[in-house]
């Protein structure tokens, strides 16, 4: 798989961006390291690098990240995007862009005001392959980035390379990231699961709905049989005991979600208690330690095994031989060790040579570690009181579920013996509409076994995803850990965890690979899992999602890679601008080939100095920076205040690194 | 502490002791505390070879090996009990300047032979009795600080898809035999015999935990 290093743009006749004393076509160079494009608001930074995306791509778009069946993943855009934003409807405007994967090189040249093709080619070191229509182009797209089609080159741009104004996550959604997988390291069998799925999808889908109907003509027939019963009373038996199925139905369907819940409750529950018991052990283990360090010498002439029993006894305050609590009994022996008294009679000790005072240095270590013990038991009771209380949610919730389920029975049960009640005209009538219905289930049950074939058939294709998912994960952790730590304040961490879910709304669950995040909570030291977007700040869930996207480039990309961000320096404060300018300027340091390419405000603070840090000098600074200011057309508010935005970007670009 | 499926307190020090007694008829004691732990996760994930329960289904993934509290808070009530003594303590390097104070625990044969023996004399104990001592004498065979190493390389515990720091689930949550990659393994022998020739429990077991050796020792 080869990752985009934008190399060039050309835009001519386009009047949202004139150039600087109208150049026309305006030329925009993009050479590696970290290149800001700058302006107000209204200039068109966020369009520039759409324009990007979508003269490699084309008006379209991905859909949303799910299993869609057989709709096709890729959605049509409003071709004119780029027309309705200036007076002339971009009539004569055309744009260029050069673009190199590995050691190809990828000329796309698209008219704006339709955003169609005018000529693409993909340059290699034995040929040039030329296209002038749309589906050539996107064959020659996915070869020059070594996809299996189209649409798993509109996955990778869209997640990892592009993160555009809409903020489309990866880290927080777990089918983006197995769609980006299969994409990137299941090339060979990448249209095998995606053609499994949507056979899955669809079956189970036709399963249901035949279900559905099967369910309203037996409905049907009842209601029809009820209308002809002679007997009142067991009509209103009837109607009462479907009513009742009725609800127990969705009562049941109800709780299998809360179970669900309450599950995936208790076992991020169960993690945390685990951990935490570790650390109280950890905790006690370092206390125990310094114990037997200070009382070496009090320890001459103990057998190990009283020694072990004393120290647990003095970290514990616990007898370990009764089980009851021995706080008088750990300071006596405490004290005696300081008086050099034995410690099993507490008789003086002779031999004064071996008096030892603990130092101040030692007595304040043991207490910090004693205090750091209490606090560990004292976060292992509380997950354990936590753990337990999810317990308590998944086992009475599942027992909620089993009586409802056994209501629902009965009312089945019900309903099944008051239609055995009925006259024996209406039975006939019953069963040959039972009969047809048979007909209709026999249906169901092939549509039921076209989706357990499906299935058998991807469970195989997704093991060799899973492990090839396996075998990066270490290296993007080990990548993320060492971005995320130099970004973020609390300790976060990467985890590999693999999601277990249906592909079809019924039928069998599968392991499919995903990533989730782990970060230090502010209240205590364990770190917490966050699966949701809205489990954070919205600046951790910007970066948090950035940093992924750069640790996959530098897992996978194997050459120079370019990284284009819009706005990453909207949802940050003065500390973390700094910050984030570093994380670009690393990302993109010039030796390791890739570019960051950066919208922003013009914004003071340290984002902008920081991210171009590598350039000391004003003159460097400013072939950095794509100034909107002088190369676009100016907006009302820029018109009035030029003078002053140009004497801000000065500055800006004259404000040192911190 | 304990989640739902450890097991008793009382069930965790009999096994203690079981295991203790294992590892002195095979000559595998004193031994020190990591190792004993690698001990006990072995005795778990394998449990199943002789259809029994193991004392805890799940464990948490840690770099340094497999270690589990509970385990440790009934060694230490053993100990103070005088059912198994410390033999020596030690400070040992674990990493760079780092030291770690670890204790080497021998049974206290006379104490704890009566309690052993009524152990052995309970219908379902006998079988627990056969396996450990099939185990630690396998176990035994691997060099002392390679135990650890062991565990880190079995099949449950080094599982791709459970990261460091989450739970590894052989039979808590899950169905002990099939979702437990180290009872596959051992099954799996089978299948490179030549036909007609059966593996029996403790056959499977001394191929697996050779295996273990064989990656261990490296």
């Amino acid at each position: 798989m080869r990752l985009p290093f934008f190399e060039h743009l050309s835009i001519e006749n386009y009047r949202l961006y004139p150039g600087e004393n109208s150049e026309n076509p305006l030329e925009i160079p993009l050479t590696a390291g970290p290149l800001i494009v700058l302006g107000v608001n209204g200039l068109g930074k966020s369009t520039l690098l759409l324009l990007m995306k979508h003269l490699l791509t084309g008006a379209v778009r991905l859909r949303d990240a799910g299993f869609t069946g057989e709709r096709s993943d890729v959605v049509k855009l409003d071709k004119n995007f780029f027309a309705d934003r200036v007076s002339d409807q971009a009539k004569a405007a055309k744009a260029k862009i050069q673009v190199k994967f590995g050691t190809s090189t990828l000329h796309v040249s698209r008219q704006l005001s339709d955003l169609a093709l005018v000529e693409a080619s993909l340059e290699t070191k034995s040929q040039c392959d030329k296209v002038t229509n749309e589906k050539d182009y996107q064959d020659l797209l996915a070869s020059a980035m070594g996809v299996a089609d189209f649409e798993d080159a509109l996955r990778i741009l869209n997640r990892v390379t592009f993160y555009l104004e809409n903020k489309d996550s990866l880290i927080w959604d777990v089918a983006a990231q197995f769609e980006l997988f299969r994409a990137i390291l299941t090339r060979e069998i990448s249209h095998d699961l995606r053609q499994l799925e949507s056979e899955i999808v669809s079956s189970d889908s036709s399963f249901r709905n035949l279900r559905a109907t099967l369910g309203k003509l037996t409905k049907k027939r009842d209601h029809e049989l009820l209308k002809n019963e002679k007997s009142a009373t067991t009509k209103a038996h009837l109607a009462k005991a479907t009513a009742e199925y009725d609800v127990e139905e969705r009562r049941v369907i109800d709780l299998i979600d809360e179970v669900d819940q309450w599950s995936q409750r208790r076992s991020d529950d169960r993690i945390e208690l685990k951990r935490a018991d570790l650390a109280a052990d950890k905790a006690a283990q370092t206390y125990e330690q310094i114990k037997f360090n200070a009382l070496r010498h009090a320890f001459a002439g103990v057998s190990p095994n009283e020694q072990y029993v004393f120290l647990k006894l003095i970290s514990d305050r616990v007898c370990q031989s009764c089980g009851t609590e021995a706080e008088e009994a750990a300071q006596r022996i405490e004290k005696r060790q300081e008086r050099n008294e034995c410690l099993v009679c507490g008789s003086q000790r002779v031999d004064t040579s071996n008096i030892t005072t603990t130092s101040a240095k030692i007595q304040k270590k043991a207490k910090n570690a004693f205090l750091a013990l209490q606090d560990a038991r004292q976060t292992r009771d509380d997950t354990h009181t936590k753990f337990l209380e999810s317990c308590d949610g998944v086992s009475s919730t599942a027992a909620e579920l089993e009586i409802a389920r056994e209501k629902a029975d009965l009312a089945k049960s019900n309903i099944r013996k008051l239609m055995a009640n009925l006259p024996d005209g209406d039975k006939v009538e019953l069963e040959a509409r039972t009969s047809r219905i048979e007909g209709l289930r026999e249906d169901l049950l092939s549509f039921q076994s076209d989706r357990d074939e499906a299935e058998e058939k991807i469970q195989n294709l997704l093991s060799f995803l899973k492990t090839a998912t396996e075998d990066i994960s270490e290296q993007l952790v080990a990548n993320f850990r060492k971005r995320a730590k130099a970004f973020f304040a609390e300790d976060v961490r990467l985890v590999y965890a693999p999601r277990v879910s249906r592909i079809g709304q019924e039928g069998r669950k599968f392991d499919f690979p995903a990533f989730e995040v782990e970060m230090t909570s502010s209240a205590t030291e364990g770190h917490f899992v966050r699966r949701k977007a809205d489990q954070v700040s919205l600046s951790q869930r910007e970066y948090l999602d950035v940093i992924f996207r750069m640790s996959l480039i530098e897992t996978f990309g194997s050459a120079g890679c370019s990284m284009v961000v819009d706005g990453p320096e909207g949802s940050i404060d003065a500390v973390f601008a700094e910050r984030a300018g570093d994380l670009f300027s690393n990302f993109s340091r010039q030796n390791s080939g890739n570019t960051a390419l950066l919208a922003c405000n013009v914004v003071e603070g340290g984002f902008i100095p920081n991210c171009l840090r590598d350039f000391p000098k004003y003159a460097d600074k400013k072939k950095r920076v794509i100034n909107l200011i002088e190369l676009g057309t100016p907006t009302a508010a820029l018109i009035e205040l030029h003078a002053e935005y140009d004497q801000k970007v000065v500055t800006i670009l004259k404000t040192k690194a911190r | 502490m304990l989640t739902h499926h450890t097991a008793a307190p009382e069930v965790i020090r009999g096994r203690l002791l079981q295991m203790m007694a294992a590892l002195e008829r095979t000559g595998g004691t004193p031994i020190d505390t990591r190792s004993l732990h690698a001990f006990a996760f072995f005795a778990n994930v394998l449990s199943p070879l002789w259809d029994l329960d193991p004392i805890d289904g799940s464990i948490l993934k840690d770099e340094q090996g497999p270690y589990y509290p509970a385990l440790q808070r009934e060694l230490d009530i053993l100990v103070g009990n005088g059912l198994v003594t410390v033999d020596s303590l030690e400070q040992i390097l674990v990493s760079g300047k780092k030291t770690e104070l670890t204790a080497y625990f021998r049974l206290a044969m006379e104490r704890a032979r009566p309690v052993l023996e009524l152990i052995t004399c309970l219908p379902d104990e006998s079988d627990t009795e056969q396996f450990l001592t099939e185990l630690a004498s396998a176990f035994v065979e691997i060099l002392p600080d390679k135990r650890d190493d062991a565990a880190l390389v079995d099949a449950a515990y080094s599982d791709p898809s459970v990261s460091g720091g989450r739970i590894v689930d052989f039979a808590e949550w899950v169905e002990p035999t099939i979702k437990n990659a180290s009872w596959n393994t051992a099954q799996s022998f089978q299948s490179y015999m030549p036909a007609g020739m059966m593996l029996n429990r403790a056959e499977k077991l001394v191929m697996y935990m050779r295996l273990l050796k064989r990656r261990a020792h490296g």
